[in-house]
């Protein structure tokens, strides 16, 4: 039987969580793939040799985090990347915007609760920049989504335990919405609490919606209810980056609501979930490392 | 598969320049290429050689490395036609001649710039696949806009060549401004300017190849490579057309006077009502916005005493489709209204007139008879002030000058003195005299034959001292202030722009002048043309000028445009292809397009390869990678960029990447090789189709591959080859710009030049300051 460990970096468990969501189905899972590593099912410290699948959750956040990867990396012959963290850094990848040494001390001295603070030094791994894991070792498949679907989860598995590759899809989520595309350029750009007619496309209405910059795969569950999709699966599949895609769409369509643009105002909207694997990342890792 | 490469020496001259056994290694080293070559004279006799070698070597694309392809690519392609290879699609230009040899510093510098240049033309050439053509007759048919004396001219030139003419007129009436006109000058015997025009617009209404269509307004133009779909709004006339015989007794007894604003105002005309007595058509028109029945539901006595039964209150707004091969556009222009400038009095006092109201008044078929009377108490004025430049050369109002208006006040002024009143005492108040050419003739006689006093000054003010008594106070060119009594004064005013050129000008898709005038592609070398081919300009909807200047600007506007749809033409289409299996169907292609040439359908958009222009801009705007213009995928520019950066690396040189447009940035980059202007050999340029392909990604990710610098370089705004491109390059730099800005990098390393095929000093500044301050050179 194969074996299977789920291995958590910075995360808050979304993911693992998801991959129980498969409640029952999990049973039948369990029958073709032994379970031997996961924090929240399996009673054991180490990361355990030989491993056939490792499921990577969460990003890179500190050294801890590299060595983890890296020990992972070396015991398992497959190695995904589970969840947007994993993939491209997740929501904590947005910290990348601030310096790193400004960060830690707002959190641990400069916030309102906070009094006499210290950054903590000793017998702690150093804190880094939020990296997606491929920035440190070879990933084979990513599953991304915040959480990825239990469903991907389940097919992906049980492909690499047949030995092939999972098909993943290879359009936008714009492709699985019933609203249909957009029929004109929005007019105004509407704010979320704004409530959207119903059947029409929201980007259409002005929404802020992310659906056609991003990768399918969720049955578009957002914009089916009406919220705007924030764009949790990361880049459509052949896109370059995220963030970049839908601003070179909205220059066309609305540029008077992006002429004032702001990184660090806006990429809550652009970046939420990948802004750690973005090409503007990679322009300032340049500049960090010319600096030093 | 594979790439055959050639170089061209230019007759040995560039060898001086660039050591072409390095290129050639280089170029060998590449596994793809399966022929590398020498040549001396690619532009000439070795073109033929160079297609047999080509046939020979089994390569599916060929390399040219040469001289300018505007040069090399006529032989080649006309030898490739004689031995029978379709090679379109398939070759791919490096120019080392004016893009490098002849702007860089030394031979080492050229070569290894030459080198770059071949590094993106090589993962090009590479990637080329064949493009098909399209060939199609351009729509024989011509819409002209405006029946005024200009269009009229136009649209017969093109009916007497055997072409289907629509003259569209907005006003019930063809004839425009010019059949206003008492006269016209050169003034020879009978030249009253409704019989010249007359038989003209007769000869308009009744040419079997030119269809009438007035009271109509163009409300929609979609291009098309064959031509234009415009849609036109009839508006009814609640007249029957072919009932109708113009006997006027409608008129007669309908009971709403309106003011006449054939005549400016100085007469009255019914509610149902033929504009002037020569209207062609001869046919009645109600205006609703008077009428009594459609103001208050009464009346129709029209109705009942039309012999015909010709009235028809039930008539609706048509709309006609037409399918035409070119436009012209011959909406001529207004006269400047001068109640804006209160110093003149127009508007306050009856006998402030301006010299379309003078015309009127001594037009036998105006408001007076032809009598010369003043508007006030219908005395025939002794003393006339005429006043130049009303409106004209004026900051307040329009900075240029109108032309024509010296003249229409001498000619006025010699008509009164020989026709009217010989004793009449005319005072011209002038700026400057403008009669230009043999008009000089009129102003000679007006002068010294006819005693017609010129007086050079400025009106100050125009006030009334008692009834009837007008003052004319100006200011002579040394500061005094003087006084002139007057019986009427007569403004001369400015030419100007129609408000209604907005509206047509967006439908057309064609540009406003910095007035509000029509634009012409190039003031000196185009004056006919717009920047949309198809699309021509004449009269003086393009500027101030007089009758004959219009005619004949009309007739050069028929000759292009008769030439324009006489001819085959072929399209390459250099479309977008779809790849089904990305397509998310968002449709923000479909959106962006500028010519509205794709459609959303069940697998995705389908593109009507014959509005398609290729400008990529959807291919910009794909968040999948889905749609792509044959040969210049999205991936493919990405590659392109990081294969020169590799190289450059390799060689230790620093790069600025010059993201180039195929259309005035091409033209740019050759023209300032022929003036053997030298400029940074960091330099390298790479052609995309239009700026407007490029996303945000190109740029950062040639910032990311090591590029010091991005400079784009692309059509000027307004004169962009694909409409919108140009403009979305400016906003996506802007973007960067601020992205940069925000996140501590030198914003200063992308810009955006927006530049014709001749601006070279500017090209060479913003390459030089590029330099200069990224690099430090």
């Amino acid at each position: 039987m194969k074996r299977l460990a789920i291995i958590s970096l910075m995360s808050d468990g979304g993911c693992h969580i998801a991959f129980l969501e498969l409640h029952e189905e999990l049973l039948h899972l369990l029958g073709q793939v032994e379970l031997i590593h996961s924090y929240m099912l399996v009673d054991r410290r180490e990361i355990p040799e030989h491993i056939d699948i490792a499921l990577i959750e969460g990003g890179v956040r500190t050294t801890h985090d590299i060595e983890l990867l890296k020990e992972a990396r070396s015991k398992s012959k497959i190695l995904v990347a589970l969840g947007s963290c994993a993939c491209f850094g997740g929501i904590p990848g947005l910290s990348n915007l601030y310096d790193l040494r400004a960060s830690l001390d707002y959190v641990y001295r400069g916030t309102p609760t906070t009094t006499e603070g210290v950054i903590p030094h000793e017998n702690v791994p150093s804190v880094i920049r939020v990296a997606p894991i491929s920035r440190f070792v070879q990933v084979d498949l990513q599953i991304p989504g915040c959480p990825p679907e239990p469903e991907e989860i389940k097919e992906a598995i049980v492909s690499l335990i047949k030995g092939e590759v999972p098909s993943q899809p290879s359009k936008t989520v714009c492709d699985e919405c019933e609203l249909g595309p957009p029929k004109e350029k929005p007019r105004r750009l509407r704010k979320i609490y704004e409530p959207p007619e119903p059947d029409r496309c929201l980007l259409e209405q002005g929404y802020f919606c992310m659906g056609p910059v991003t990768r399918a795969g969720c049955g578009a569950k957002c914009p089916r209810i009406g919220v705007p999709c924030d764009g949790c699966s990361g880049p459509a599949p052949k896109a370059l980056d995220q963030g970049i895609s839908i601003l070179d769409a909205l220059v066309t369509l609305a540029y008077k609501n992006i002429e004032n643009f702001s990184l660090k105002q806006h990429s809550a909207y652009f970046y939420r979930y990948t802004f750690a694997s973005s090409v503007i990342e990679d322009l300032l890792r340049k500049k960090l490392r010319e600096r030093r | 598969m594979g790439i055959s490469a050639v170089l061209c020496t230019c007759g040995g001259v560039l060898e001086k320049y660039l050591d072409f056994d390095e290129l050639e290694s280089y170029i060998k080293r590449n596994k793809d290429v399966v022929m590398v070559r020498r040549y001396s004279a690619l532009c000439t006799q070795d073109s033929k050689e160079l297609i047999q070698d080509f046939i020979k070597s089994g390569a599916k694309a060929l390399l040219v490395i040469a001289c300018s392809k505007y040069i090399c690519s006529p032989s080649l392609e006309k030898a490739a036609e004689v031995l029978g290879v379709d090679l379109t699609g398939l070759v791919e230009f490096v120019n080392i001649r004016e893009q490098c040899a002849w702007i860089c510093e030394d031979r080492k510098n050229a070569t290894e710039k030459a080198l770059l240049m071949i590094a993106a033309a090589l993962e090009k050439a590479r990637a080329l696949e064949p493009v098909k053509k399209r060939k199609f007759k351009v729509k024989e048919a011509v819409l002209v806009i405006g029946g005024g004396v200009a269009g009229i001219q136009a649209s017969l030139d093109l009916a007497n060549q055997g072409f289907k003419v629509y003259l569209v007129e907005s006003s019930p009436s063809i004839g425009g401004t010019a059949a206003l006109l008492v006269r016209t000058f050169p003034m020879d015997d009978c030249d009253c300017a409704i019989c010249v025009k007359g038989f003209r617009m007769t000869e308009a209404a009744m040419h079997p190849n030119i269809e009438l269509l007035t009271y109509c307004e163009v409300k929609e133009v979609k291009r098309y490579p064959w031509g234009f779909k415009v849609k036109i709004l009839k508006k009814p006339r609640y007249v029957d057309y072919d009932k109708c015989i113009g006997c006027g007794i409608c008129a007669e007894k309908c009971p709403v006077e309106v003011p006449n604003e054939w005549d400016r105002g100085l007469s009255h005309r019914k509610a149902i009502y033929l504009p002037f007595p020569h209207a062609i058509p001869c046919k009645y028109t109600i205006d609703p916005e008077h009428c009594l029945y459609f103001t208050k539901k009464a009346c129709r006595v029209c109705e009942e005493v039309c012999p015909y039964n010709a009235i028809d209150f039930n008539q609706k707004p048509e709309e006609i489709e037409l399918e035409v091969g070119a436009i012209i556009v011959a909406t001529g222009s207004e006269e400047y209204d001068p109640s804006a400038l209160p110093k003149y009095g127009y508007g306050k006092y009856k006998d402030v007139i301006t010299q379309l109201q003078l015309e009127r008044i001594l037009d036998p078929s105006g408001p007076t008879g032809g009598r010369l009377i003043r508007p006030s108490d219908g005395k025939p004025p002794a003393r006339i002030v005429m006043v130049q430049c009303v409106g004209s050369r004026d900051p307040e109002a329009n900075p240029y000058c109108s032309r024509y208006c010296c003249m229409e006040a001498i000619k006025n002024a010699i008509l009164i003195k020989t026709e009217h009143n010989p004793e009449a005492k005319i005072t011209i108040l002038y700026k400057d005299i403008r009669t230009y050419g043999r008009l000089e003739e009129y102003y000679i006689q007006a002068k010294d034959e006819l005693g017609i006093e010129f007086v050079q000054g400025e009106v100050t003010k125009v006030y009334e001292e008692k009834p009837g008594y007008l003052v004319v106070e100006y200011q002579d060119p040394l500061g005094n202030v003087h006084s002139l009594p007057a019986d009427m004064v007569v403004l001369a005013c400015a030419m100007v722009p129609r408000k209604s050129f907005k509206d047509l000008a967006k439908v057309l898709g064609v540009e406003l002048d910095e007035y509000g005038f029509f634009k012409e592609l190039d003031r000196k070398v185009g004056s006919v043309e717009t920047k949309i081919p198809g699309i021509f300009i004449c009269g003086t909807c393009q500027g101030p000028k007089d009758v004959s200047e219009s005619i004949a600007q009309a007739s050069a506007a028929a000759m292009l445009a008769a030439l324009h749809i006489s001819q085959y033409r072929e399209k390459k289409l250099l479309i977008p292809t779809l790849d089904e299996d990305l397509c998310g169907r968002c449709g923000l292609c479909v959106l962006s397009c500028p010519y509205g040439a794709l459609t959303l359908e069940e697998k995705g958009p389908i593109v009507d390869e014959m509005l398609c222009q290729g400008c990529g801009i959807c291919a910009s705007v794909c968040p999948n990678n889905a749609i792509n213009i044959v040969n210049s995928a999205s991936e493919l520019i990405t590659r392109q960029i990081k294969s020169v950066m590799e190289e450059a690396k390799a060689l230790g040189r620093r790069v600025i990447i010059a993201l180039c447009c195929e259309e005035c940035a091409h033209t740019l980059m050759d023209t300032v090789g022929f003036y053997h202007e030298e400029y940074p050999s960091e330099v390298i340029p790479i052609f995309v189709p239009c700026l407007g392909i490029l996303s945000i990604g190109h740029i950062l990710m040639a910032l990311n591959y090591g590029a010091d610098g991005v400079l784009l370089v692309g059509c000027p705004l307004d004169r962009c080859h694909f409409e919108q491109g140009a403009e979305i390059a400016m906003r996506r730099v802007l973007l960067i710009k601020s992205i940069l800005e925000e996140i501590g990098l030198i914003p200063d390393r992308v810009r955006i030049v927006n530049l014709s095929g001749t601006m070279v000093e500017d090209f060479l500044k913003a390459s030089r300051e590029l330099v200069n301050k990224l690099i430090g050179r």
